[in-house]
């Protein structure tokens, strides 16, 4: 199994090539688990994010691109500037098996530019490429300028990865954008690309994916798809996109609304999946060699929202804009998602801090903010008036976000330092300075150990606890009751979702199946002789390892929640009356046994079962 | 008279044709069993096998709490509460 890595270092505006031993992709198979460890040993600790020595891995997995199934997606790992940890996200689209087309199986971005630069990488053959007529402007209009130069007009040839100006402008809460719609959004990486001045990469070729046992690969794969395919799941994301979660987790009481102050939202079928499906939806799209085709096509034909075809909004982006802000207006969150994928935000973020900010303006008029920077506030909000529910407030701020015009300079900062430095710190929900997703844990409670220990933050995607404490799968939980089994669960999903980030497929693949089903198709790509037990356990060994990075940098691994959700009962719904705290105190002694870890770290012994001694000096 | 209100997402949304529908109860005891005899036919024939049992992979809950951790279809209901009709497993993100 061979695995190349192109190492851009745009300092020099050189590129060279590297192989990765194969007995490293055993350890960490790929995407996020190779970044992780080429992050723990090439970034130096204790450096500035938007440093040159910060460097920016972009990464396919073993999978990618071989139609096994979902295996449309790539994965980017770097220093967050918005965590000071170990920051990385996922997304779909094309671009990472366009990338693998193109001859790497990843990229390193390493150095600054002086510059604005985009790269373009075709068969194997890498040019630099001046930027100033990109830098700017919007990714809609980038990709566009790009495909032309690059006279590749059809978006189902190549691919394109961006940064808008909010990376541009290192907002902390940035999100690196692919084919225009896609993003890799959390943690803020693509303020780190905007540091080193990389608006795009363009990725085509012809490349073949290697594939050591073919006929196992199809038998393997086939069964894959068989169970994806004949779950029920495929057709319910078809047919109304992730978006139909809204009114499911609004009736449990879960779904955070107006700034988590509340767990139900009176509008919830206005902004559910079953609204849009109905108003607005125009097709359904597929990442690249998808059969689920989840992601929702649509547009705003007329009025003050009027927005162009365009993919989302997702459920994630649907609840950040719309129920935390109380923004009840399907046709404005159609628009404010494509200002945010315009201008490149994390959808998740931006709501998030758009919603501190209007508690903030509201504490501002009942006169509990310090006074000062009440005054301040209003200098700096000008002619905007960020209310509750205020659309177009929202819609100006987006835009004041990514050219960091006025209060835009201060919230494109993201929740946590908007919030400290107008003198409120409590009203910004986030772990590790990462926000918050659609969940509230007060409500779902295993959501608050899975939040809790997520190594990169506030996040639903290392543990997706939603899915046994709300959906069933793989067993029903009571959401509201205490049961360890369901440690153990967060702790399996996030072992076996570190697999998934590396094999990088969709996690999407992962409610009709487990970790058992990809040993098969990832041995007959490699030729390996891999175990599910050994393919689990290297799971565990990144989400130990992503661990040591926070270690490392001395801050980032203490495991708690928001003082919101451990102090301020829910005041409606279900969950009436509860906080987070009583969950979380009974799962996390439990969880850090099993894990074999002590107040947040690991424990020498449990690094050095799992293969990791050379990191021993962390602890 | 007592009322609950009854929302339906996903498939049976569209068997039901809206959203959300309000029914009367019939007494003070009355229970998940009889407001599901209210709903619109459509839903019900998705909704039960043939020995009356929620049909997998189906979901019903009272308050955002599913009647399996509750007393099934036995469940009391009361004035004001909200009954979800859902279909089962969705692994969403």
């Amino acid at each position: 199994m061979e695995f190349k890595l192109l190492r851009l270092n745009l300092t020099e505006w050189k590129a060279r090539e590297e192989k990765i031993p194969e007995s490293l992709l055993r350890k960490y198979i790929g995407g996020r688990g190779l970044g992780a460890y080429l992050a723990l040993k090439e970034i130096p600790p204790g450096i500035d994010p938007f440093s040159p020595e910060n460097k920016i891995y972009i990464l396919t997995g073993p999978v990618v691109g071989t139609g096994a199934f979902e295996t449309g997606r790539y994965h980017v790992v770097g220093k967050s500037p918005l965590t000071g940890i170990l920051g990385d996200a996922n997304s779909g689209g094309q671009f990472g098996p366009w990338l693998r087309f193109a001859g790497y199986d990843g990229i390193v971005v390493e150095g600054a530019s002086d510059e604005p630069v985009w790269v373009s990488i075709v068969d194997g053959e890498v040019q630099f490429h001046l930027a100033k007529h990109l830098w700017g402007k919007g990714v809609v209009y980038t990709e566009n300028i790009i495909r032309k130069e690059m006279n590749t007009p059809s978006e189902h040839i190549g691919s394109i990865l961006s940064i808008g100006p909010a990376g541009e402008n290192l907002s902390k809460i940035a999100a690196i954008m692919n084919d225009k719609y896609r993003a890799a959004g959390r943690t803020g990486l693509a303020a780190v690309l905007g540091a080193k001045k990389l608006k795009a990469i363009f990725v085509k070729g012809s490349r073949k994916i290697e594939i050591v046992d073919k006929e196992k690969f199809k038998e393997e794969s086939k069964k894959i798809i068989d169970k994806i395919t004949k779950h029920s799941i495929s057709e319910a994301l078809s047919k109304f996109g992730t978006a139909v979660l809204v009114n499911i987790i609004n009736s449990h009481g879960g779904l955070p609304t107006k700034n988590w102050t509340r767990g139900t939202f009176e509008k919830a079928f206005e902004i559910s999946g079953e609204y849009l499906a109905e108003k607005y939806l125009i097709s359904n799209k597929g990442c690249w060699g998808c059969v689920i085709r989840c992601s929702r096509v649509a547009k705003v034909d007329s009025g003050p929202y009027r927005t162009p075809v365009s993919e989302g909004p997702e459920y994630e982006s649907i609840w950040a804009m719309g129920a935390n802000t109380t923004i009840g207006n399907m046709e404005a969150l159609i628009k404010l998602n494509y200002l945010a994928n315009d201008l490149g935000f994390d959808t998740i973020s931006l709501g998030n801090t758009v919603a501190v900010l209007m508690e903030l303006y509201e504490k501002a008029k009942n006169g509990s903010l310090p006074e000062e920077k009440a005054k301040e506030l209003e200098e700096l909000l000008g002619d905007i008036e960020p209310s509750w529910g205020n659309a177009d407030a929202f819609a100006q701020l987006v835009w004041r976000m990514a050219y960091r015009h006025g209060i835009g300079d201060y919230a494109a900062e993201g929740a946590k330092r908007l919030a400290e430095y107008f003198g409120s710190p409590d009203s910004a929900i986030h772990v590790r300075g990462l926000e918050l997703p659609a969940y509230d844990p007060r409500a779902i409670n295993s959501m608050a150990l899975s939040y809790a220990t997520s190594n990169r933050g506030g996040c639903h995607l290392r543990a997706y606890a939603v899915s046994f404490d709300v959906l069933g799968v793989p067993d029903k939980f009571d959401p509201l009751v205490v049961d360890n089994k369901k440690v153990e669960l967060v702790k399996y999903q996030q072992d076996y979702f570190s697999v998934i980030d590396s094999l990088v497929i969709c996690k999407f693949n992962s409610f009709a199946t487990d970790h058992t089903d990809y040993v098969g198709v990832l041995n007959a790509v490699t030729g390996w002789d891999m175990t599910a037990d050994e393919l689990l356990t290297a799971g565990e060994r990144i989400y130990n390892l992503e661990r040591l990075f926070a270690v490392r940098e001395g801050h980032g691994y203490k495991d708690t929640l928001p003082k919101r959700l451990l102090e301020e009962p829910l005041p409606d719904g279900p969950a009436k009356g509860r906080t987070a705290k009583e969950a979380l105190e009974k799962y996390l002694p439990y969880y850090y046994e099993i894990r074999g870890w002590e107040d947040g770290k690991p424990k020498p012994e449990t690094l050095k079962r799992l293969g990791l001694e050379e990191f021993l000096y962390i602890l | 008279m007592p009322k609950v209100k009854v929302a339906f997402i996903q498939e049976f949304y569209q068997l039901a044709g809206k959203h959300q529908i309000e029914i009367e109860l019939p007494g003070d005891e009355a229970t998940v069993r009889d407001v599901l005899e209210k709903i619109p036919e459509a839903v019900r024939e998705r909704l039960f096998d043939e020995k009356g049992e929620i049909r997998y992979p189906a979901e019903v809950a009272v308050n955002g709490r599913r009647i399996d951790f509750l007393d099934g279809l036995d469940t009391k209901v009361k004035d004001g509460d909200l009954i979800l009709v859902s279909p089962r497993a969705l692994f969403v993100i």
